[in-house]
């Protein structure tokens, strides 16, 4: 069985991969293939990522911690809040065919995605094989089924 | 005026008890920015980036976003709107967030969709600055201004 911690971060590179062949496309002004590829990235990341670490991972973590308010899991889920709008954001900029308005939201967007996502694989991850009754195994499953769904 | 680990709330402010303080003009628009433990928590702010003249906001919509070396994010309307000014001076300096939050590093003012219920998801006055102390609190905020 592959450890939660790095199926989770697989499971960054597999999304900022996706994300970067958006940028890619909306560069090459080939805006249909723009929308799949981000629609195929928000897909990934809100309902599969997202909603694996705000139902599991995250309660588990403060389950362990002891705090339901604790600030790390506070200010990842601000941060899928944050970034949940940006993402809607960039499917209208594409959506308008306004390159500039996509550039400037792509720029923000990977630096929150950047800070974010290190900030999980640092001080989130390494602890939820130990915070998780089965160590991760149906969280893990429920990240790689997603991907399988996205490469079949 | 408000005071809690460095951290000035003002009193007479509305807030979405996270980042964003809301102040009510007199022709009925609705003044925006961030608070003084957001520009703490954000670090030295580089680059804003604020909605045109114009441009319609549904709830929730950034209608800026800002970013220092260390961190970036939007900030939320918490009503429907259109923004009828913005501060272009922020464009310049966005480091100015960091020195005056509540006066001179105003963001934008924003004209509401329906002025009579554009406050129903901000709060002010005690409740407000009891939850922005908790806010504080739990992210282990201590408050500190640029002076330049």
């Amino acid at each position: 069985m592959t450890p939660i911690d790095q199926i989770m971060q697989h499971d960054h590179e597999r999304l900022d991969q996706l994300l970067e062949q958006s940028a890619q496309a909306v560069r090459q002004g080939a805006w249909q293939e723009a929308a799949q590829f981000l629609e195929a990235f928000r897909h990934g990341i809100v309902d599969g990522h997202m909603v694996v670490e705000e139902g599991t991972l995250f309660p588990a973590f403060e389950l362990q911690e002891g705090s339901e308010d604790h600030p790390l899991t506070a200010l990842l889920r601000k941060g899928h809040q944050d970034l949940r709008v940006f993402f809607e954001e960039m499917a209208e900029a594409i959506a308008d065919q306004d390159a500039e308005t996509f550039d400037d939201l792509l720029s923000t967007v990977q630096t929150i995605l950047k800070q974010h996502d290190a900030k999980e694989e640092t001080e989130l991850y390494p602890y939820l094989a130990s915070a998780l009754a089965d160590q991760g195994e149906a969280a893990g499953k429920r990240i790689l089924d997603f991907e399988a769904e996205a490469t079949s | 005026m408000s005071e809690y680990n460095g951290c000035e709330l003002p009193e007479d402010l509305f807030y979405d008890l996270d980042y964003v303080w809301v102040r009510p003009e007199e022709d009925g628009t609705l003044t925006i920015g961030v608070t003084d433990p957001a520009q703490t928590m954000s670090g030295r702010l580089q680059k804003a980036r604020i909605k045109k003249i114009g441009t319609h906001l549904e709830a929730g919509r950034h209608v800026a976003t800002l970013e220092s070396g260390k961190w970036a994010g939007g900030v939320p309307v918490p009503f429907a709107g259109e923004v009828i000014a913005r501060n272009e001076q922020l464009l310049e300096d966005p480091h100015l967030i960091n020195i005056d939050p509540y006066k001179d590093a105003w963001i934008a003012r924003v004209k509401p969709d329906d002025p009579q219920h554009a406050l129903d998801n901000v709060k002010t006055g005690s409740e407000a600055i009891e939850a922005l102390e908790a806010w504080i609190k739990r992210y282990g905020v201590q408050c500190m201004r640029c002076s330049e």
